[in-house]
């Protein structure tokens, strides 16, 4: 039965990426909440000056 | 056993004529096959088949043989109650794009013809980026198709939108 468990070397191709988007996904959420902060910053610098 | 029972209705013998399912806030009424009877309570709902064959028994035996049924057809079941989901949720987030994406389509030529200050054109332009985003988002879920390419492209082009949008309202001194 744990022959059967283990890692097979030739499914190792159908693994999948569900965990990995999910950290991307969370990446770019990051990423374009900090890029639209750094756009709203300059924006209200600009209207400001 | 939240309507109040019709007692004349209930004590004759021949079978109770349909009454329109007043009670009902799923309008069930409407589907064909699913209609209420006057003696069973307001939530319990029959088909046709099953409540005209046994309106000729008695009354007690009807109901408790009737309280076993649960939800014996799929519809029944999914009308009854919506199940709280991951699913559920991300049909949410779904719908919530979709009425953005479709709002924003209405607001550009709106806009367009209204649009006097600077913060409703400043609007507009973000409107107009949000449907290059979504236009774009369609043909490249058609052409990626790996799920990891496909987030990173859409992370970058959003930024790329976000900032492009932020350079047309700062070029144009919209604000």
């Amino acid at each position: 039965e744990k022959a059967l468990l283990e890692e097979d070397t030739a499914l190792k191709r159908f693994k999948s990426y569900k965990n990995s988007v999910k950290q991307v996904s969370k990446v770019g959420n990051i990423l374009t909440g900090v890029v639209l902060f750094a756009c709203a910053y300059e924006i209200v610098a600009l209207a400001n000056s | 056993s939240s309507l109040p029972r019709d007692p004349a209705a209930a004590a004759s013998p021949a079978p109770a004529p349909r009454q329109p399912a007043v009670g009902s806030p799923l309008g069930l009424s409407k589907i064909p096959g699913y209609e209420q009877t006057s003696r069973l309570s307001g939530t319990q709902v029959l088909p046709r088949w099953f409540s005209t064959g046994t309106s000729n028994g008695s009354s007690a035996q009807q109901e408790g043989a009737t309280r076993k049924v649960m939800a014996f057809s799929p519809l029944e079941a999914s009308i009854a109650k919506p199940r709280k989901g991951p699913l559920t949720s991300e049909s949410w987030k779904v719908k919530q794009t979709e009425l953005l994406t479709r709002s924003t389509y209405y607001m550009i030529p709106t806009l367009l013809l209204v649009s006097k200050n600077s913060i409703s054109t400043s609007l507009l332009v973000a409107s107009v980026f949000h449907q290059v985003y979504m236009f774009y988002k369609e043909i490249l879920l058609d052409y990626v198709h790996h799920d990891i390419t496909r987030k990173w492209v859409f992370i970058y082009f959003k930024i790329l939108l976000i900032i492009m949008a932020k350079e047309t309202v700062v070029y144009f001194d919209l604000f």
